[in-house]
C-alpha cells in the first residue's frame, strides 16, 4: 500500500460530491446518508438503520457485511432498495480511516430513468459532475426525434397507399390495371368508337403456383403480359383484371374471323413452355369475345358480362378455346372472381336458369 | 434550412393566428410544397421567403415576429418539448446561461444534421452577459431574444437583454440578470409525463 495524503473532508462535502452516499459505523449501521437517499427513503428514519435492512445484496449474492463489500473496494456491487418497487442500484464502497466504518456510494444505474419518475428527483439532486441531466435530455430528445421519424413513416406508408390505389397499372405486369379498363371502356362507349372485348382466363395457372410456386407463377404472368402485349397494338389496351385474368380491348376492331384469328395465335403463344430453372412452366388460355357492334347501345358492363359469358362457353369446350358472344350462350353457373362488376354481375346470377 | 425549424414556425403561426392563414401563406409560397416535413431539409431562399411573406401578412417587422416565434419556443404548450430540453440545460437561469454554449452540440446529439450557430458566453460582470452568436445568420438573435426572456419567466429570474453589433458576421445579446429567483418561475418535474 503506497502512503496516502489524507483529506479530510466533512459530510457537508460528502453530500456535495455524492448526493447519493451512506456511511456506516464498524457494525454497518447507518451514521450518515446523503440528501438523495434520505429522499428515497421518506418513511424510515434512515439513521440509526442497519446497512441491509435498506438495502438487498444482489451481486455478488453471498456479500451480507459491508466489511466484504470494501474488501472489493473500487469495484462496482449491485443491490436493490428494499422498497416495494425493489428499485435496483449500483455502487462501490470504501473503508474509512482507522477501520471506523465504511463509506458507499449509490447510483441508480441504467435504471435512473424509472427512478427520476418514482422519487420526484430534480436536476438539484445529481452532483453538479454527474451525466444522468444530459443523458435524461438525450434519452428525451432522442425519443422525440423517434416520433417525428415515425409520424413520417406513416405519412410516407398511407400516401403510398393512396397512390397504389390511384394507380392505374398492376405492379407486377406493368399492364393496365381495373380502374383503368373502366376508365377505357366508359371513354371509347362515349365517344361511339367500335371495339371488342376479349376476356382472356389462363388454364392450369394454379398447378404452375402450387408445383413450382409462386415464384414461376410471378414469372409466367409477367411472360402472359409480354406476350398480350406483343400480340396486341399500341392503342390496344391490355389489362389485368385478376390473378390470372386479363381483359384486351380492341380499338377500332370488331370483324369476327380476325379476332378470333388473333386469339388462336394468342393461345399458341401463351402455350410455349416458359423456363424456371431448370423446370418448365406449362399454361395455356381460354378466350371469350365480345365486340360492341354487336349492340345497339353498347354498355360497359353488359359487355363485361357477355365476354365472361363467352369465356365460359369455351371452358367448358375443353382448355385452349376461343368463343365469340352470341345469344344462345349461357353464362357460368359461379361468380367469377372479377371484383369490380360482381356487384352489377350478382343479381342475374342469382336467377335461376336453363340449360 | 432544416425541417423542424420550418415544422416549429409552422406551428408558432398556426397557434397564434389559426390554420386559415398559415395554409393561405403556403398557398402563396408556390412552391408545390403542401406539408412541410420535419426530418427533411427546405432551400433556405424558400424559408426565407416564408418569413417575408408571413411578417407582411401580419402587418409585423420581422424581427419582432421572430421575438415571438422564441417566446412561443419556450412558452406556449404546443412547444413543451422544447422548454424542457432546454431546462435540462441548468437547475437555474444561469446554469442554463453557461449550457447555452453546448446548445448546437446538444441539438445535434439528438438531430444530427440540425447545425445550430454556435453560441459563446462571456461572464462581463456579476449577472452582465455577453451571448456572442459568430457566423449566425441575421434571424437568430431576434428568435435567441425570444428564447432568452421566455426562458428567464419559466426559471423565474428577471433579465433585460438588448441586441449589440449585429452584422453580417452574426450578432450579440447583452443580458443583465437583475434577479436570479424574482418569480417561483414554472418549475421542471425531470420526468417526462407520460401519455
Amino acid at each position: 500500500m503506497q502512503s496516502e495524503i489524507s483529506v479530510g473532508l466533512g459530510t457537508g462535502a460528502l453530500d456535495i460530491l455524492m448526493p447519493m452516499h451512506v456511511v456506516t459505523d464498524r457494525d454497518g449501521t447507518i451514521t450518515h446518508a446523503g440528501p438523495v437517499v434520505c429522499k428515497i427513503h421518506p418513511a424510515v428514519p434512515v439513521i440509526g438503520a442497519g446497512f441491509f435492512d435498506l438495502f438487498e445484496a444482489r451481486r455478488p449474492r453471498r456479500v451480507q457485511s459491508l466489511e466484504e463489500i470494501s474488501d472489493r473496494a473500487g469495484r462496482k456491487f449491485h443491490l436493490r432498495l428494499r422498497d416495494p418497487a425493489r428499485t435496483p442500484l449500483i455502487g462501490t464502497a470504501v473503508r474509512l480511516e482507522a477501520r471506523q466504518g465504511v463509506l458507499v456510494n449509490l447510483s441508480f444505474g441504467i435504471a435512473v430513468i424509472d427512478a427520476v419518475a418514482r422519487f420526484g428527483l430534480a436536476g438539484s439532486d445529481f452532483a453538479a459532475t454527474d451525466l444522468t441531466l444530459e443523458m435524461l435530455y438525450l434519452v428525451e430528445a432522442k425519443s422525440a426525434a423517434m416520433a417525428e421519424s415515425r409520424k413520417l413513416n406513416e405519412r410516407l406508408h398511407g400516401a403510398k397507399t393512396v397512390a397504389e390505389a390511384e394507380a392505374r397499372s398492376d405492379t407486377l405486369t406493368g399492364l393496365s390495371n381495373r380502374r383503368a379498363l373502366d376508365h377505357v371502356l366508359e371513354r371509347l362507349i362515349a365517344r361511339k368508337t367500335p371495339f371488342t372485348l376479349m376476356h382472356l382466363d389462363l388454364d392450369f395457372f394454379k398447378q404452375v403456383n402450387d408445383t413450382l410456386g409462386h415464384a414461376a407463377g410471378d414469372l409466367v404472368l409477367t411472360e402472359v403480359a409480354r406476350i398480350l402485349r406483343e400480340e396486341t397494338r399500341g392503342e390496344d389496351e391490355v389489362v389485368r383484371v385478376g390473378g390470372d385474368e386479363f381483359v384486351i380491348v380492341f380499338k377500332g376492331m370488331t370483324e369476327k374471323l380476325r379476332m378470333l384469328a388473333i386469339a388462336g395465335r394468342m393461345i399458341q403463344r401463351l402455350e410455349e413452355p416458359v423456363p424456371f430453372g431448370e423446370q418448365h412452366a406449362r399454361v395455356s388460355a381460354s378466350v371469350g369475345l365480345v365486340s360492341s357492334s354487336q349492340y345497339a347501345v353498347p354498355e360497359a358492363a353488359q359487355m363485361m358480362r357477355d365476354a365472361d359469358t363467352a369465356l365460359y362457353a369455351s371452358k367448358t369446350r375443353g382448355r385452349a378455346q376461343c368463343t365469340f358472344f352470341d345469344a344462345t350462350l349461357t353464362a357460368g353457373p359461379e361468380p367469377r372472381e372479377t371484383e369490380a362488376l360482381e356487384s352489377t354481375r350478382a343479381p342475374e346470377r342469382s336467377l335461376p336458369r336453363s340449360g | 434550412m432544416h425541417g423542424l425549424i420550418i415544422c416549429a414556425f409552422e406551428s408558432f403561426v398556426r397557434n397564434t393566428y389559426g390554420d386559415a392563414p398559415w395554409l393561405r401563406l403556403v398557398e402563396r409560397l408556390d412552391a408545390g410544397i403542401e406539408q412541410f416535413e420535419p426530418m427533411f431539409h427546405y432551400d433556405d431562399g424558400l424559408a426565407a421567403r416564408l418569413l417575408t411573406q408571413t411578417a407582411l401578412w401580419l402587418e409585423k417587422p420581422a424581427e419582432a415576429l421572430l421575438e415571438d416565434f422564441g417566446i412561443f419556443l419556450v412558452a406556449h404548450p404546443a412547444s413543451e418539448r422544447v422548454r424542457r430540453l432546454l431546462r435540462f440545460g441548468g437547475v437555474d437561469y444561469e446554469g442554463f446561461l453557461a449550457s447555452l454554449e453546448d446548445l448546437s452540440g446538444r441539438v445535434r446529439l439528438a438531430v444530427p444534421d440540425l447545425i445550430l450557430p454556435d453560441i459563446v458566453l462571456e461572464e462581463h460582470g456579476p449577472g452582465e452577459y455577453l451571448l456572442q452568436c459568430d457566423g449566425a445568420p441575421p434571424e437568430f438573435a431576434p428568435v435567441l431574444t425570444g428564447l432568452l426572456r421566455a426562458m428567464a419567466d419559466d426559471y423565474g429570474a428577471l433579465v433585460l437583454i438588448e441586441q449589440v453589433g449585429a452584422d453580417d458576421n452574426g450578432a450579440g445579446l447583452m443580458l443583465r440578470l437583475l434577479e436570479a429567483a424574482f418569480t417561483e418561475g414554472r418549475g421542471f418535474v425531470l420526468a417526462q409525463r407520460t401519455g
